[in-house]
């Protein structure tokens, strides 16, 4: 293989990833064929409302879905650098968990242990995946802490969790993640939990360290502020479900599903403050009960009798992106109006 | 200046301190006086045990010779510190800076450990050998005297002394019993918590089914179907003190297990075991510490009651709980053989809830403990 075909080679590639909980009223289908690549580098933006998989996809790729209730449904595929990790054994997973997919929390306040100092935390993933000596390991998690920005960090070593603020414990989490230089990284909501200021510079230092350290990111997230700001590509998820995947550009240029036109619309809009907030109506339906035909249906407001027959797949739009919505097919049935209050929206 | 006050703290350990209010260096400096006076009294057995002693006799020199030594490095160290501001984050994840807040644990605290200092010197403290009967006749039921500080019993024994080597004994019992019921019970409780479904049903229900037996009735079944001795009876209290402590560490390990670091522990790669020894057993631990030191006292007032049926430490070996019983037929004439072991149970009982109470409030991250 030569180095120009590598390079092209996706990192990892999902593809069909089915996610399922047994609950009280049937299988829940958390995850329901989701597929997506990651290329060496890139930042990837997942988004979606709650419910919509987001979380439980990330947790997939690391085999760490909640058992007995959850399951990885058989012809699910996720493979790291071609190797299939659904199925694979725990040890094998292990290695791969921190050494070279490592996950940062949305919860700083919480992802930490709060009875270990942070330095015996980020020396933890290091000596376990490194197998370097304490006192090497000791050094890496001084070097690594500082690298985040923590202030004198050979003294903070010794500081417990509940004496960091949370913008400082956000970084700890992403020294312990990045310690073994893993080549991807899963961000799940790591801005969501901190102050906008704060939420800024967190965002800054992870695409710092990207480009330092060359890993991809697979940033999870509702927030499309954070999303535009630091994605290279978005796959929008609905219901467990990819519903429409494009660059950043392109998506905040002409978003193609309505799903996504409403996640806009909802943004509220600094230059028309007395406006009134447009939601999209209705929940996020029940994973046990996804709606037949397409799952935005009930929802959306272009709906026709097509989409409650049958789900489109992810057909390829104008500009080169997928969306799963009829409306690719038939453009005139586009309604002027819909969502017409925010950003975005029509072409 | 500076070196006249290292002298001072070294010859005066504490001294500096008591002077400028702080009660540490009270209790410093009476220990060093305690401990010197106690060394100029008993010079004769301190050198006999040089010329050959018994166990006993050598674990007490070397706590003499240990505490000798901490009081001047307390006074260097500890109480050199300024104590820390209330709105301080602590620097640990045992807040003692609010244990030393909680003015009755303190003193429970300072009482404890008072008492194993006592019981560790008993070689040296105790005026008589106590089960030494003198002139059985003539000192038999003799009142408190200064001779006998606590009077002598129906066989011409030295209560005090008996009170003193009964400390050891209760003290044993309390903490051997309870680190057993503690091991088996945060080995049940987490093995319940961590396999879950099946297991952990049938073991809380086999809790539930030891729990619905009273104790006391558990411990004279398990006593009176062997020769009861002082091995027996701590295993039998420590065999029947874990169910608590079990139910504790399997909730614990419940809900902990879910806790976001532990799943950002899986998420770095780290094992089953590594993780429940690192991250979930050691964030179990601060209520079974509380239900140890409370499981102390209980432990303590069992045996006494085994003790005082005739099932527990048997004589001429003293415990608190079998002099209470051999003093109470003939309270009324004679009411120090039975009052000053019972004193010494409340007084031991009362100091391990005290640090009890004290403990969980400084353990509670709630209390006292800014954002």
């Amino acid at each position: 293989m030569d180095a120009a075909s590598r390079r092209d080679m996706p990192l990892l590639e999902v593809e069909e990833l089915s996610t399922w909980f047994r609950t009280r009223s049937g299988d829940a289908h958390a995850v329901d064929g989701v597929s997506f690549q990651l290329r060496a580098g890139e930042t990837l933006g997942l988004v979606g409302e709650s419910g919509s998989g987001k979380s439980v996809t990330a947790l997939s790729l690391l085999g760490l879905v909640p058992r007995p209730a959850g399951r990885i449904v058989t012809g699910s595929s996720v493979r790291l650098r071609g190797e299939e990790l659904v199925g694979a054994d725990e040890r094998r997973l292990r290695a791969v968990r921190g050494g070279e997919i490592a996950m940062v929390f949305q919860e700083p306040m919480t992802s930490l242990n709060p009875v270990l100092t942070i330095g015996r935390q980020v020396e933890e993933g290091i000596r376990i995946h490194r197998r370097l000596p304490a006192n090497e390991a000791r050094s890496e998690a001084v070097r690594m802490l500082e690298r985040v920005g923590i202030p004198e960090p050979a003294d903070r070593i010794r500081a417990y969790p509940h004496q960091l603020s949370g913008g400082m414990r956000q970084r700890v989490m992403i020294a312990m993640a990045l310690a073994c230089r893993p080549s991807i990284l899963v961000a799940d909501e790591p801005t969501t939990a901190l102050d906008v200021t704060v939420q800024a510079q967190i965002l800054e230092l992870l695409l710092d360290l990207q480009r330092e350290l060359g890993m991809a990111i697979l940033l999870i997230t509702h927030d499309l502020g954070v999303v535009a700001e630091v994605a290279d590509r978005v796959a929008v998820m609905y219901a467990g479900r990819i519903v429409e995947t494009a660059t950043v550009e392109d998506l905040f240029e002409a978003p193609a599903h309505p799903y996504t036109a409403g996640l806009m619309a909802a943004v509220p809009d600094p230059d028309r403050p007395a406006q009134r907030l447009t939601a999209i109506p209705g929940n996020v339906p029940e994973p046990t009960r996804w709606p037949d035909g397409c799952r935005f249906h009930p929802r959306c407001p272009h709906a026709w009798e097509r989409c409650r027959g049958a789900e489109p797949g992810l057909l390829e739009t104008a500009a080169g992106g997928r969306s799963r919505c009829w409306l690719i097919e038939e453009p005139d049935r586009r309604l002027p109006t819909a969502f017409s209050s925010g950003t975005g929206g029509e072409p | 200046m500076r070196r006249a006050g290292l002298l001072a703290d070294v010859l005066l350990p504490g001294a500096r301190a008591a002077l400028s209010g702080r009660s540490g260096g009270v209790a410093v400096l009476a220990a060093w006086a305690f401990l010197w006076a106690l060394s100029a009294l008993r010079l004769g057995r301190i050198v006999a045990t040089l010329g050959g002693g018994s166990a006993d006799q050598w674990l007490a020199l070397a706590t003499l010779v240990a505490c000798l030594v901490a009081c001047p490095v307390a006074a260097l160290g500890w109480l050199r510190r300024e104590p820390r501001k209330a709105s301080d984050a602590p620097a640990g994840p045992i807040d003692w800076e609010a244990f030393a807040r909680h003015r009755q644990a303190s003193i429970g605290l300072v009482l404890l450990a008072a008492l194993i200092l006592v019981a560790l010197l008993t070689p040296y403290l105790a005026p008589f050998d106590p089960n030494a009967q003198h002139a059985v006749v003539a000192t038999r039921f003799l009142p408190p005297s200064a001779a006998h500080p606590l009077g002598t019993d129906r066989f011409g024994r030295d209560v005090l002394s008996r009170v003193l080597y009964g400390a050891r004994i209760s003290l044993t019992i309390g903490f051997v019993a309870v680190a057993i019921a503690m091991t088996v019970g945060t080995l049940v409780g987490s093995g319940a918590g961590l396999a879950g479904g099946a297991v952990d049903a049938a073991s809380m229900r086999g809790v539930d089914l030891l729990l619905s037996f009273p104790r006391l009735v558990l411990l004279i079944t398990l006593v009176a179907l062997f020769e009861p001795h002082l091995g027996l009876v701590i295993l039998v209290l420590g065999l029947t003190g874990w169910m608590g402590t079990a139910r504790i560490v399997r909730g614990q390990v419940l809900s902990i297990r879910e806790e976001d670091y532990v799943q950002a522990a899986r998420a770095l790669g780290l094992g089953r075991w590594r993780i429940l020894v690192r991250h979930v057993l050691p964030n179990a631990l601060t209520p079974v510490i509380v239900a140890a030191t409370l499981g102390v006292g209980n432990t303590i007032l069992a045996e006494a009651a085994l003790s005082f049926l005739g099932l527990g430490v048997q004589p001429p070996t003293a415990s608190w709980g079998n002099m209470v019983a051999s003093g109470r037929d003939v309270m009324l004439n004679a009411w120090w053989i039975a009052a000053f072991p019972g004193l010494a149970i409340v007084l031991t009982v009362m100091s391990f809830n005290l640090v009890g109470d004290g403990l969980r409030d400084a353990l509670d991250p709630r209390h006292a403990r800014g954002p």
